[in-house]
């Protein structure tokens, strides 16, 4: 889990063609690689996150420049794949960090209580985890449901009127989502 | 209630559809896709619409000494029938609060109906008031978008000053109550004190006879005591010991300790006792009697701090004494005296009939100096000191406390005085 920046910066950056990121495609992936391991490993979550927005940065600036260079576009499953991973990762080690973070809190500490939250947290990591993939997963296949079911629509992006309702339309289904059920977060001191 | 993080998880939606769009890339728009599946999933199933928790904590003991753990007892339980994955429990603690066992945060998931106890121990911090929480409780989806809050109060933990056990002290106020106590009334009545003797009269108490002088008279003659009543008393802790930074503490903390020994052996002789403290905060607390009120008076020492006083400490007792003391009762003044202007209140005070005794801890002098400076300086503070201490002596029974004696030592050696005032 710690590790998955070598992989994951290298699969995001080094497939959009080098000359969108004007030949800096490798400096792209070691700087992001850099700045997530070292969050990782000096449990500096700042710096995950900075090396997490990093690559959804890289991810949209690629495609966009794909489209702007005229370059062959990659597989749109695969596209959301990347992005999916991107944040799946992302929540995931800031579960880690957390994790980390509150058993260093309790190191040498061998009273009832301490040892009572030390399981209680390790029960917490797995379930997040688990719970987290089970979701990303779900929201993967459900996107490429969406994907094919909308491929079926054929609807023309070309026309303007058409777009300005589509856009309404998602934005109305994303707030939809976002807010059923629920309030904006009010910051107590 | 919708987090930030969801709003920013929005934003970036948001972008890749106006991208998508302005690029005519249906690839980028479907980007919006697997966000949207997120909020529709963590909504849906990440947590559920309704999250009742019941939240509570204690603190044993809320008051102390400062010689014992300190123990807080959180309850956590979950009242509904679905299970909650991602709850986080904090406990807010002071800085200068360091755990001996447990945790002030932690990360669990509860059960449906399930209650979840957590303890945490820590060593006495010093003297002062502490907030302990509030406690918060927030349940949210695993990706953190959605949130439910559930909040107790804060509680105070009070670190009091502990009263060290004074044998007596010769107060001798003109203004007495009608109880019964232990200072000496100047009339007639049960006590300890032999006062004068009279001719035995039937229904007398024989213990009382004076045989020797009944002898010696060839009558029978009886021992009279002196009335012991209680009186009101006032107690003045003076907190501005500007001095020298590195025994300022040291000479704060000497003071308090005698405040609260003071309180606490005038209430126990079962006094009025009143508290002021006089500095950069003030406070103060009207006299009253009992056990209880002793606990206001050490609650009230407990949050002291040393500070210099923004109005003038001979200003504040003039007017609090007559605000909340009768004429001719005691007062109690414990300085260091480094502030020549307090002498004006106190012998304003004496003359107005007022008894006082002014308790000076007196500084430790500094082992070494930075520089010459440094020495004059002090040696002209201490000169100053010694200044005011003569002309107190003159007005009121004045008593220097050096460091590492007994305050009790100190306390009955002090005999009251007659004051010589020129007004």
């Amino acid at each position: 889990m710690k590790l998955h920046y070598l992989f994951l910066a290298p699969w995001i950056v080094l497939v959009v063609p080098s000359q969108v990121f004007l030949g800096l495609g490798i400096l792209i992936v070691l700087v992001v690689g850099f700045l997530g391991l070292y969050g990782m490993f000096a449990k500096k979550q700042a710096f995950t996150i900075l090396a997490s927005v990093m690559l959804l940065v890289s991810l949209v600036a690629g495609k966009a420049g794909t489209d702007l260079n005229r370059a062959p576009s990659p597989d749109t499953a695969v596209l959301l794949l990347q992005l999916v991973a991107i944040l799946f990762f992302m929540e995931a080690s800031r579960v880690v960090l957390s994790f980390d973070k509150e058993m260093g809190e309790l190191a040498g500490r061998t009273d009832d209580m301490s040892q009572v939250v030390r399981c209680r947290l390790a029960m917490w990591v797995t379930g997040q985890l688990s719970r987290q993939a089970r979701l990303m997963i779900g929201a993967l296949g459900l996107s490429l449901v969406l994907l094919v079911l909308g491929g079926f629509t054929s609807v023309s992006i070309n026309q303007p009127a058409l777009s300005a309702i589509l856009v309404l339309l998602v934005v109305g289904a994303l707030l939809f989502v976002i807010t059923q059920r629920r309030e904006p977060e009010t910051r107590q001191p | 209630m919708f987090t930030r993080k969801a709003s920013l998880y929005f934003a970036l939606a948001a972008v890749a559809l106006i991208l998508g769009l302005l690029l005519q890339d249906w690839q980028l728009a479907s980007m919006v896709l697997p966000l949207a599946s997120m909020f529709f999933l963590a909504n849906f199933w990440g947590l559920p619409e309704k999250v009742e928790l019941g939240i509570s904590h204690l603190v044993v003991p809320t008051d102390s000494f400062g010689d014992e753990d300190i123990s807080v007892h959180i309850m956590i339980s979950n009242k509904t029938d679905n299970q909650l994955g991602n709850v986080e429990v904090d406990e807010f603690l002071p800085g200068e609060i360091k755990l001996k066992s447990g945790a002030s945060r932690v990360l669990t998931r509860l059960g449906a109906r399930e209650n979840f106890a957590l303890g945490l121990e820590f060593h006495s911090p010093i003297r002062g008031h502490y907030q302990i929480g509030p406690l918060v409780a927030r349940v949210q989806d695993p990706f953190g978008f959605y949130l439910v809050e559930e909040r107790s109060e804060a509680e105070i933990l009070s670190i009091m000053p502990r009263p060290e056990r004074i044998r007596g002290a010769q107060l001798r106020p003109r203004h007495l109550g009608p109880w019964p106590g232990t200072i000496p009334a100047r009339t007639l009545g049960p006590g300890t004190e032999f006062y004068s003797m009279r001719d035995y009269v039937a229904g007398d108490d024989p213990k009382r006879i004076n045989w020797k002088t009944s002898a010696k008279h060839a009558r029978l003659i009886v021992n009279e005591m002196e009335a012991e009543r209680v009186t009101d008393v006032m107690i003045v802790l003076d907190t501005d010991v500007s001095y020298y930074e590195a025994a300022e503490a040291e000479l704060f903390e000497r003071g308090v300790r005698a405040a609260a020994s003071m309180a606490s052996l005038l209430l126990r002789q079962g006094n009025r006792v009143g508290m002021v403290l006089q500095g950069e905060e003030r406070g103060a607390v009207s006299p009253r009697f009992g056990k209880r009120h002793e606990r206001n008076i050490l609650f009230l020492l407990a949050a002291a701090k040393p500070g210099r006083a923004l109005l003038s400490t001979s200003y504040v007792i003039t007017l609090l004494a007559r605000l909340m003391l009768p004429a001719k009762a005691q007062i109690i003044i414990i300085s260091p005296l480094l502030d020549a202007t307090i002498a004006d209140g106190i012998r304003q005070l004496a003359a107005t009939g007022y008894s006082m005794l002014v308790l000076s801890p007196l500084p430790k002098a500094p082992a070494r100096f930075k520089s010459e400076e440094e020495e004059i300086a002090y040696r002209m503070l201490m000169l100053g000191r010694s200044n005011t201490l003569l002309a107190l002596e003159k007005i009121c029974t004045v008593s220097q406390w050096p460091a590492g004696i007994p305050l009790s030592a100190i306390l009955s050696e002090v005999r009251p005085t007659r004051p010589i005032i020129r007004v």
